[in-house]
């Protein structure tokens, strides 16, 4: 059941950081700054379309994707249609590394150390799922302030999970 | 505790340490600062997460009195507190449905996690379980902008740890 919860809220959040993007008034504002604001938006989906390849789709997934995480942070300036590309390609891999998981797979260790720890799968699956909506929050905050929008683009929506009325 | 709520509870005592460490040297007026008229300040995010929190609280069977309903009843956005609550008070009473949500996640089962939740979410997992997902993803999207709203404030960045 949690991989399905979890699969299910990646997804959804994805496709709020996704509308998010294209919210944008032009892909400029994606990456512009603000005296204050401590990352872009253009930044932020790099970060996130970083974060999940690696620790589902390469670790869990063993998509073989090659983490740069210093360049999610570095680079600037990458056009709207390549960071959606970049997302989509995000969905997919979460797609791909949650559907061969197991869930008896959940509760044992994940492999890679977190921090200097050992946490299992299944935390570690649900820690990510928050990592996405702590910086799908500033997203929204960046892409506010710098359009003047205040109009949201239903990020976190119930509506955007499976119906499901009982426990699997 | 229930194996599938335990991930989740650490979550939430996660963002507890997150929203103290982002309020941390917090002043009242720099609670009030807003990055544009298109966000709101760390005062109504704090105050409307916390709310979320006693909302949590009601769906899980462990309703306790919000003592930022008078400052929050019905609005809808900043522009309709009725008052601006203290900084001191959004604190305490995230404090006190984080404790109380710790303890209620203790001892809550399996059958009253996987029955039908009271929460009007449309379209959703209708599970007592499902609405606490929803609402700790809330959460985090929430402490994300006050890491934000805290740095635009002038202060150091949120820390960690």
């Amino acid at each position: 059941m949690l991989r399905t919860v979890v699969r299910a809220i990646l997804c959804r959040e994805l496709g709020a950081v996704r509308r998010s993007v294209e919210a944008y008034p032009d892909d400029a504002s994606l990456w512009e700054e603000r005296p204050g604001l401590p990352n872009v938006g253009g930044t932020l989906v790099l970060h996130i379309a970083g974060n999940l390849p690696h620790y589902v789709g390469a670790v869990l997934g063993g998509s073989g994707y090659r983490r740069d995480r210093d360049a999610e942070f570095a680079r600037r300036g990458v056009a709207r249609d390549e960071l959606l590309a970049e997302i989509d390609e995000a969905s997919r891999a979460v797609e791909r590394g949650l559907t061969l998981l197991t869930d008896e797979a959940l509760a044992t260790q994940y492999p890679e150390r977190i921090a200097g720890r050992t946490v299992t799968t299944g935390d570690y699956l649900v820690h990510l799922a928050c990592h996405l909506a702590y910086h799908l929050g500033q997203l929204d905050y960046h892409r506010r302030v710098v359009s003047g929008d205040r109009r949201g683009v239903g990020a976190i929506s119930p509506a955007d999970l499976p119906v499901r009325d009982s426990a699997e | 505790m229930d194996p599938r709520v335990a991930p989740l509870a650490e979550i939430l005592r996660l963002n507890t340490r997150l929203f103290h460490n982002c309020l941390d040297g917090l002043s009242e007026e720099q609670a009030d600062v807003r990055p544009s008229g298109a966000t709101n300040s760390a005062r109504f995010v704090g105050a409307h997460v916390a709310d979320s929190r006693y909302f949590l609280l009601r769906l899980l069977g462990a309703a306790r009195e919000n003592p930022l309903a008078a400052a929050l009843d019905g609005a809808r956005g900043i522009d309709d507190l009725a008052s601006r609550p203290p900084l001191a008070a959004v604190t305490a009473a995230w404090h006190a449905a984080a404790q109380a949500l710790d303890e209620r996640l203790a001892t809550i089962g399996a059958a009253e996690l996987d029955a039908p939740s009271e929460a009007r979410f449309p379209v959703a997992d209708r599970t007592v379980l499902g609405a606490l997902a929803f609402l700790v993803q809330h959460d985090s999207y929430h402490v994300g902008q006050l890491a934000l709203l805290r740095k635009y404030a002038g202060l150091p960045a949120m820390r960690y740890r």
